[in-house]
């Protein structure tokens, strides 16, 4: 062992961490589980003060400036292609920033120049001429996609039976593990790497093994920019980090040049308090770092993590409303020897919320556990009330499949740290797959023929059983063909945008998820419900096209723990993934499946014709897993229940349920909502259930802050799977939002 | 047995300790001026005792730390309906509240409350003629509901709801309190509730009258007020 790492592993508990790579048994070795209250905690420090001005005089500007702040045109944004730059630099502990000024975004022309184009159009700017001239020469991942995508797959989506593909940018969802960089150092991890390398040479070449070869040969290439990288902030990578505030600028640096490479729908952190908490420990043991000191980090280096940002489209924004980047740390949850993972710097993240004010960024994801400790679960129910900020998770149901090591990408994919990595697959709009197998394949709103063709649905009166068996041949049709695009956008992504800094963060056999989703659940189950409960009769327009229904009677609705229709969302959910299956991956991805929106349940909504349900033409869906707004009658807990019911083993890749209640609802006191908020988590998660949003707040207040939003400039809220600034929707999705049942009869 | 229900609330949070399941009863005695919930007033969905403690149960795991409230409508008008299903949940540990005006005789109100662990009872007003005036009913009545519960040990909580010009004085709140203060060992909390409005869209739906529609709200403050009244005087 050298002697730098005999110093930065110093009082380290030994183990087989330091023979591999293996940061969580480091953790496990070396962690201390906080049982308490957050009554340690500190405010923040007048220096933390200082910098948080500063970016707040910054954000101001960019309000004013329309949202953007200004773009780098000239550059292409890599690890290596600005200098260092600064916030307030005497005052900035944890330093870095991702172009040459703050906020200034950075175009990543990889993904696609036509995005990168457009997106500089969209506000004012015009991207260079040498950028433009260099990529008449080099393919990018958009090119590649559309090079191979068949009639098929452009009709589908164009029509939006798939939509939000990530075919025009960066695919997102991995999340590379920059605790490594931080353990190890980088030098260490370059070794790693060339010893893999070496291994792959000793074997036959096949495709395959050509491909990782050439994959691991970037990987040491840009693990040599990220050292450069943060030399020129006078930081030297290459050995471990020796104390806390290196750890977390050592991490905050291999997740900054992840962010410089990539421009990802939703780029993770991780699970990094609870192993940055070692090194805090450490300090505070030795003396030499106080509480105040230990929050200041912690602080800093989420002031680094909110400056984060990348250029989209306004369409893109249409689909992810509020600009998010999805930084989703994974906070608490418990390990498999039953201590939980919780640690004072799980509070002291929570607590950047206050010290900084709330904010959607980073996007705090709670994992819960019945075991967690009851004075955590407390301090996260307060912090729900206050803030809007923070999401919750069940560790209990993600355990059982990812262990105890494992993040959170985006709102509610559960990946293994370091050791899995996904192919984000956007989502299938299920409600345009009945309409379009009611319709013999025409697509109800564009009247092109995309499926097979079939006999348009003759009868006027929907029978259950004729329905459900043509919704079942257009399924597996669908999936079929939604495997296939995704094989084409993973393999274009991998030849020509290939994430290098994040997958050299992770081992070299990677185990690979293929993360499906679907769009509209709870449209498709009422739906069902309807033609199976009710009378639904066709309407049609004159070529005899369905185009509406009409509804005779009543019938279950999804979201009143009514097993009638709750299993029919259960079975969609179920025969979909079997579907999905049945089609081989690109590298052998395990097929996964989401029930998530994100805010795209607006623009689906809006692609989509009327449904027997009774939704008219247009409307939005409820976001993710989430019942038909204004369609629950039973109250809050019964929606739960509902939700509860779908199977995380048919959708491991989340199933995302938003839940907006009034205060007055949850109880009188302070000390009474925050128990009932525990109450009602322990009891959703007890049974199974995967995720929750919570937002606790006034309808009214949503009605104002739309109508005088300078009055509320930081208001947040959670939509599905993540946190906005309400003021970054645009008008037709806060309508959307204050549509949504807020649950208040008590 | 078969009982008459209006609905299932869920998520109640205010009536009785911690995360409760609220079980409207259909049918009232009274006709309360400012009722906020006439569509109790009619028959209602037929449940059997054990279809109702099934839907009940199915909140279990919310409502283990919180329990279940039978509200209303009255449930003691249902009282050996309801006793079935408390004697139910009760065996698996629930806490059971009721939450009743008190006018129904104390013989049939007694086979309810016995199985139950908090009675929430409103006594509405604190002269007979006000009682009758805007209930129908009478104060007799819920003060021998007040005396059964003290009786049988239960825990009570006291409610009135406050309509300005009528009941928020502070001779109503000392008149309160001297109706309570022979119970007070019973009593744990006295609650006082602003008249609201926010049922006049169910009194269009049903196509009924509001007879306070121009009655103006009443304050949490005044509330506030009038119940540290009640309060230091019960201390007395």
């Amino acid at each position: 062992m050298t002697e730098t790492k005999i110093n930065a592993w110093r009082s380290f508990n030994a183990g087989k961490w330091q023979e591999t790579v293996d940061v969580r048994d480091f953790i496990q070795k070396n962690y201390t589980p906080y049982e308490s209250d957050g009554s340690f905690l500190s405010g923040p420090t007048e220096r933390t003060r200082r910098v948080m001005a500063a970016l707040e005089e910054k954000l101001r500007e960019e309000r004013e400036r329309g949202g953007v702040i200004g773009i780098d045109t000239e550059t292409v944004s890599s690890l290596n292609t600005y200098s260092a730059a600064y916030l307030c630099r005497e005052d900035e502990l944890i330093v870095g920033l991702q172009t040459g000024e703050p906020l200034v975004r950075g175009i990543h022309p990889f993904g696609g120049i036509r995005m990168a184009r457009s997106a500089c159009r969209a506000y004012g700017y015009e991207l260079s001429g040498r950028i433009e001239d260099e990529f008449t020469y080099r393919t990018t991942h958009n090119d590649g996609v559309f090079r191979v995508y068949t009639d098929t797959m452009r009709a589908m989506r164009h029509a939006g039976i798939l939509t939000g593909l990530p075919d025009a940018y960066g695919r997102g969802r991995i999340i590379g593990d920059y605790r490594r960089v931080a353990l190890y150092g980088v030098d260490r991890l370059i070794e790693e790497k060339k010893r893999d390398k070496a291994a792959l040479g000793g074997r036959p070449m096949s495709e395959e093994s050509i491909r990782l070869s050439e994959e691991l040969y970037r990987q040491i290439d840009f693990l040599e920019m990220l050292k450069k990288m943060a030399l020129d902030y006078g930081c030297d990578i290459s050995r471990p980090a020796e104390n806390a505030r290196e750890a977390v600028q050592w991490v905050y640096f291999a997740y900054l040049a992840a962010n410089k490479e990539q421009n990802g729908a939703a780029m993770s952190l991780g699970r990094t308090s609870s192993f940055l908490d070692i090194y805090i420990e450490r300090d505070i043991a030795e003396g030499v770092l106080d509480e105040a000191g230990a929050q200041e980090l912690i602080d800093q280096l989420v002031i680094k993590l909110r400056m984060i940002r990348h250029l989209r489209t306004p369409e893109y924004n249409e689909l992810f409303g509020g600009d998010p980047m999805w930084i989703t740390e994974a906070v608490g949850g418990m390990g498999e020897d039953g201590r939980t993972l919780v640690t004072k710097s799980s509070f002291r993240i929570l607590n950047t919320l206050y010290n900084l004010g709330s904010s959607p960024e980073p996007n705090l994801t709670v994992l819960w556990s019945a075991a967690l400790p009851e004075a955590f679960k407390s301090f996260c129910a307060g912090v729900s009330i206050d803030t809007d900020s923070i999401q919750y998770e069940n560790d209990d149901l993600m355990r059982e499949s990812y262990g105890d090591d494992y993040a959170i990408a985006c709102c509610v994919s559960a990946m293994k740290v370091g050791r899995q990595m996904q192919f984000f697959g956007a989502r299938c709009n299920l409600p345009k797959v009945l309409l379009m197998a009611l319709n013999g394949g025409l697509d109800e709103k564009y009247k092109m023929q995309i499926g097979p063709k079939m006999p348009i649905y003759e009868e006027e009166l929907l029978d259950y059983e004729k329905v459900t068996k043509r919704l079942k041949t257009y399924m597996a049709w669908i999936a079929e063909q939604y495997v296939s695009t995704m094989n084409v956008i993973h393999y274009m992504h991998d030849k020509y945008a290939y994430e290098k800094i994040q997958m050299a963060l992770h081992d070299t056999e990677v185990e690979r998820l293929m993360a499906f989703g679907v769009a509209g659940l709870s449209v498709i189950a009422d739906s069902l419900s309807a033609i199976k409960h009710a009378r639904v009769y066709t309407v049609r327009d004159a070529d005899g096209v369905i185009v509406d229904y009409r509804i005779e009677g009543d019938f279950p609705k999804y979201g009143n723990d009514d097993d009638r229709v709750d299993l029919i969302a259960k079975g969609i959910l179920h025969d979909f993934i079997t579907e999905l299956r049945k089609t081989p991956t690109y590298r052998g991805a395990i097929h996964t499946l989401s029930a998530l929106t994100i805010t795209s349940n607006v623009v689906y909504g809006k692609k989509t014709g009327a449904t027997p349900d009774g939704r008219a033409a247009g409307e939005p869906f409820a976001p993710g897993a989430n019942p038909m707004h204004n369609r629950e009658r039973c109250g809050a807990l019964a929606s739960l229940n509902s939700v509860a019911k779908m199977d995380y083993c048919d959708c491991r890749d989340g199933i995302s349920n938003t839940f907006s209640i009034v205060p007055a609802a949850l109880g009188k006191t302070d000390g009474e909502r925050r128990a009932n908020l525990v109450s009602i988590l322990g009891g959703y998660f007890e049974q199974r259930a995967h995720h929750i949003n919570v937002n606790v707040l006034e309808r009214q207040k949503l009605i104002d802050a739309m109508e005088n939003p300078e009055l509320y400039p930081n208001l947040t809220i959670r939509v599905s799977g993540y946190a906005v600034n309400f003021h970054k929707l645009s008008r037709e999705q806060q309508k959307e939002v204050i549509s949504r049942t807020f649950h208040e009869s008590v | 047995m078969t009982g008459y229900i209006h609905s299932i609330q869920s998520l109640g949070t205010l009536d009785g300790p911690g995360v409760r399941a609220v079980v409207f009863a259909s049918g009232c005695p009274l006709r309360c001026a400012y009722c906020h919930n006439p569509d109790t007033w009619g028959e209602g969905e037929a449940t059997s005792a054990e279809e109702l403690t099934e839907r009940i149960l199915r909140l279990y795991p919310y409502i283990k730390n919180g329990g279940v409230t039978f509200s209303g409508g009255e449930p003691l008008l249902q009282a050996d309906f309801f006793a079935e299903v408390a004697a139910s949940l009760s065996e698996r540990g629930l806490h059971i509240a009721c939450d009743t005006s008190g006018s129904v005789p104390r013989e049939t109100a007694e086979r309810l409350l016995t199985h139950v662990d908090l009675v929430i009872l409103d006594i509405k007003f604190t002269t007979e003629e006000e009682y009758r005036t805007y209930t129908g009913g009478s104060l007799g009545a819920a003060l021998d509901i007040l005396r059964l519960a003290e009786s049988l040990g239960k825990e009570v909580w006291i409610r009135q709801v406050i309509l300005p010009g009528v009941n928020d004085t502070e001779k109503n709140a000392l008149a309160l309190a001297e109706l309570l203060r022979p119970h007070r060992r019973a009593v744990s909390r006295v609650e006082l509730l602003p008249f609201r409005k926010l049922c006049l869209e169910k009194y269009e739906a049903l196509g009924i009258p509001f007879p306070l529609s121009d009655m103006p709200e009443a304050s949490q403050k005044r509330c506030d007020e009038l119940l540290k009244t009640v309060l230091s005087e019960l201390k007395k």
